[in-house]
C-alpha cells in the first residue's frame, strides 16, 4: 500500500513520444483510471511504473523509493494483462503461487495463501484448471488472484475488462470496485472506454498523445473539461460542438454559429469582453442540456429531425441545424418525425465555451 | 453429371499413381524386412516375395553372437547422439531465447551469419572436411567420440538456434512481462515459463539434433580411425563392404540401426501434440 508518484515522465519510441512530460500523483488506497483513446500512451504509462520500460526521463516513486533503476521484481507491484497472460502449462493454483514460488516461501504458506485468494475471489472450484479449460471471465479472475496473492503495494491494471463480454464487462466493473475498496490496494487502471473511467474510478487521468489533458474525479471532468479534448471525450453521447465567431449587437455580445446566433449573458459575456469581434471559438453543449420544442419560443433554434435512436429508459434524437448535427438526449416518451421542424433551447447555464486555437475551457 | 464421372475417374486414376509410388518406395524397405527374417544369406536368387521360412536367428546373432559388432557400435552411437544432443540443447536454448527476446550489440549480424553458415555449409562440404581433418589431425583429437558429437552439435547450432528462436518469437512477450512483474528473473522466465511453453520447439530441435548425429556417415568414417570407436553408419558400411556380404545380417542391422528413430518420432510426437492444444493468451 503506498502512493504513487510521476514527475515529468517522457518515453520516447524513436520519433515518437509516448509519453510527454507527464506528473502525477496517484495517492495511497485511490483508484485511478489512466484514460485515453488507443496509443495515447496509457499503457506506456503503466509499464514504466511496472519497470517493463525505461523511461528517458523523469522520476518514478512508489511508496517513497525511487524506482527508475530497479528491475520489475524489486518494485513490488503487481499487473494484471489485458491478455492474462496465465502460464498455459501451470494450472490455475500453480499461477496464482507463481509469484510465491519464485520468492521461495514455504508450500504451507502458499497452499494457505492460495486458499484464501481463491476463496476471496470465488475461484476455489477452478483452482485445478489449466488456462485453457477457464472461460474469459474465470481467467480473468485468476489473473487477478496472481496479482493479489502477493499483498503488492500498487495494483497495475491493463485493460484488464476488454476481453470479456459485454455483460460480464458491466458486472466485473462493480466487482473489481469493490475489491479495490475493500483490500484498500493503490490501483492504476488504464482504459479507453470512459464508461469504465466514470464508474470505477476515484479520479481519471485523461491522456491524449503522451500529454495529460486533465485529471480530477470523473464529475469534474464532466462538469467543469478544461479543453475541447477531455469535453469531447468525456460522456456518451459526446458533447455537441459548433464553430463559432464573436459579433457585438446592440452591446450585446453574441455567438454566431451561422445558423444561429446565440446571445451571451453574465460571465460568459464577460470572460469574451475583451476579444476581438469574428474571433474563433467553439460551443460546446452536452446532449441532455438542450430542450426540444414543438413550437419557436424566445432565442430557440430551428432545426430539423435527422434520426431518433431510442436506448429503452431514453431517446437520442440527431438534430440537423444547417450541416451540423446536434444529438439531444431526450425522455422516451418523446415523439417526433424524422424531416420535422424542432426547436432547440439551450440551457445557457451549462454551455462551454473553447478558445478553437488553444482548444482551452474559458 | 460427365463432370462428375470424370472427376471420379481421375480420382481413381491418381489413386493407382499413388499406389504404385508408393509400392515402389516401400519394395526396398520390403526386401531388407523380409531378409532380415529369412535364414538365407542371399536375398535375391531366387528372390521370394513370400519366404517360405522364417527365423530370428539373424536378430539373434547380430545382437549376441561374439562375431558381431553391433552392440559395441550401438553403445557409440549412443554416446555420440546423446553426447550432441545435449551439447545442442545446452546451446541452442540459451542463444534462441537471447536472440528471440533481448537486442544486444552484434545480434543482426550474428543472425545473419548464422543464416549465410547455413546456406553456405553444405556446399562447403568437401574442403571444410578436409580442413576439419587437419585441424583435428594437427592437434591429435581424431578419433575421438567427444569430438565428433561436439562437430555434429556445432554444425546444427546454426539451423537449430534459428528454428528455437522463432518458435521462442511465436510465444507472447506478455508471459515474459508477468513472470518479470510476478518477482521472476530473466532464469526464472526462461527456465520456468518459456521452456515449458517451448516444448514442442524444443522437441523439434532435439529431434533434429539426434537424427543428425544418429544418421551421420562422412565425418564419423574421416575421423574415426578405430574400429572400436566405430559407430553404427559405419558397421552398416562394413557390413556392406566385406567381401562375401551377409544380406540377412547386413538387414537385421538395418532394422535395429532403424529403431531407435521411430522411437524418437513417436516421443516427440506426444510432445508437439500437447503442444498444440495449449492456450493461455487470449487472442
Amino acid at each position: 500500500m503506498a502512493r504513487i508518484l510521476l514527475k515529468n515522465l517522457t518515453k520516447r519510441f524513436g520519433n515518437v513520444i509516448a509519453v510527454n512530460d507527464l506528473s502525477l500523483e496517484i495517492k495511497d488506497k485511490e483508484f485511478l483510471v489512466l484514460l485515453g483513446p488507443s496509443g495515447c500512451g496509457k499503457t506506456t504509462v503503466l509499464r514504466c511504473i511496472a519497470g517493463l520500460e525505461t523511461p528517458d526521463e523523469g522520476e518514478i516513486y512508489v511508496g517513497d523509493t525511487l524506482v527508475n533503476g530497479l528491475p520489475p521484481k524489486e518494485r513490488d507491484v503487481a499487473m494484471v494483462f489485458q491478455s492474462y497472460a496465465l502460464y498455459p502449462h501451470m494450472t490455475a493454483y500453480e499461477n496464482i503461487a507463481f509469484p510465491l514460488k519464485i520468492k521461495g516461501l514455504a508450500k504451507s504458506e502458499i497452499n494457505q495463501r492460495v486458499k484464501k485468494v481463491a476463496e476471496l475471489l470465488k475461484i476455489t472450484h477452478l483452482l485445478n484448471r489449466k488456462p485453457k479449460q477457464l472461460s474469459g471471465g474465470e481467467a480473468q479472475r485468476v489473473a487477478l488472484g496472481r496479482a493479489l496473492i502477493r499483498e503488492p503495494k500498487a495494483f497495475l491494471m491493463d485493460e484488464p475488462l476488454s476481453n470479456l463480454d459485454a455483460k460480464l464487462r458491466v458486472y466485473m466493473r462493480a466487482e473489481l470496485k469493490r475489491l479495490q475498496k475493500d483490500l484498500g490496494i493503490t490501483t492504476i487502471y488504464v482504459t479507453h472506454d470512459q464508461v469504465e473511467a466514470m464508474t470505477m474510478s476515484d479520479r481519471v487521468a485523461l491522456i491524449n498523445q503522451g500529454i495529460l489533458q486533465q485529471v480530477g474525479p470523473p464529475e469534474e471532468l464532466y462538469q467543469h473539461p478544461h479543453n475541447l479534448f477531455t469535453a469531447g471525450f468525456i460522456g456518451s453521447p459526446p458533447m455537441n460542438f459548433i464553430d463559432c465567431s464573436l459579433s457585438r449587437e446592440a452591446g450585446k455580445i453574441y455567438l454566431d454559429a451561422g445558423t444561429f446566433k446565440l446571445p451571451l449573458e453574465n460571465y460568459r459575456a464577460e470572460a469574451l469582453k475583451e476579444r476581438n469581434i469574428g474571433e474563433e471559438f467553439v460551443l460546446g453543449i452536452r446532449p441532455e442540456d438542450i430542450k426540444l420544442e414543438k413550437k419557436e419560443k424566445k432565442d430557440s433554434i430551428q432545426g430539423q429531425v435527422f434520426a431518433l435512436e431510442p436506448l429503452g429508459a431514453e431517446v437520442i434524437v440527431d438534430i440537423k441545424i444547417g450541416e451540423t448535427i446536434f444529438k439531444v438526449r431526450e425522455n422516451i416518451f418523446f415523439k417526433a418525425k424524422v424531416r420535422e421542424n424542432i426547436w432547440l433551447s439551450f440551457n445557457k447555464n451549462k454551455i462551454y465555451i473553447f478558445d478553437k486555437k488553444s482548444g482551452a475551457a474559458l | 453429371m460427365k463432370i462428375r464421372i470424370n472427376k471420379k475417374l481421375l480420382t481413381v486414376f491418381l489413386t493407382f499413381i499413388a499406389a504404385v509410388i508408393v509400392a515402389i518406395l516401400i519394395f526396398p524397405i520390403y526386401v531388407i524386412i523380409i531378409s532380415s527374417f529369412s535364414p538365407r544369406t542371399s536375398v535375391f536368387q531366387p528372390f521370394e516375395f513370400i519366404p517360405r521360412e522364417t527365423t530370428l536367428k539373424v536378430y539373434s546373432d547380430v545382437l549376441f553372437s561374439p562375431t558381431s559388432h553391433f552392440v559395441p557400435r550401438l553403445v557409440n552411437s549412443i554416446i555420440v547422439s546423446l553426447l550432441s544432443l545435449a551439447i545442442t540443447l545446452i546451446l541452442v536454448i540459451p542463444s534462441a531465447y537471447a536472440f528471440s527476446r533481448f537486442k544486444f550489440a552484434g545480434r543482426n549480424s550474428l543472425l545473419y551469419g548464422y543464416f549465410a553458415f547455413n546456406q553456405f555449409a553444405g556446399g562447403m562440404g568437401l574442403a571444410a572436411l578436409i580442413a576439419l581433418y587437419a585441424i583435428l589431425n594437427y592437434f591429435n583429437l581424431l578419433n575421438s567420440l567427444v569430438i565428433l558429437a561436439l562437430i555434429y552439435a556445432s554444425g546444427g547450432v546454426p539451423f537449430n538456434t534459428w528454428l528455437l528462436k522463432t518458435y521462442f518469437d511465436t510465444i507472447p512477450k506478455d508471459f515474459d512481462e508477468a513472470a518479470l512483474v510476478d518477482g521472476a528473473s530473466y532464469l526464472d522466465v526462461m527456465f520456468r515459463v518459456l521452456l515449458p511453453i517451448a516444448k514442442p520447439g524444443i522437441a523439434t530441435v532435439a529431434v533434429f539434433a539426434f537424427m543428425g548425429s544418429w544418421s551421420e556417415f562422412i565425418i564419423a568414417q574421416t575421423i574415426l580411425l578405430s574400429d572400436e570407436n566405430y559407430t553404427l553408419p559405419l558397421e552398416l558400411y562394413q557390413l556392406l563392404a566385406s567381401p562375401a556380404t551377409n544380406w540377412n545380417r547386413f538387414a537385421a542391422t538395418s532394422i535395429l540401426y532403424a529403431i531407435p528413430i521411430v522411437v524418437v518420432y513417436m516421443l516427440a510426437q506426444r510432445y508437439l501434440q500437447a503442444g498444440l492444444a495449449m492456450g493461455g493468451v487470449k487472442r
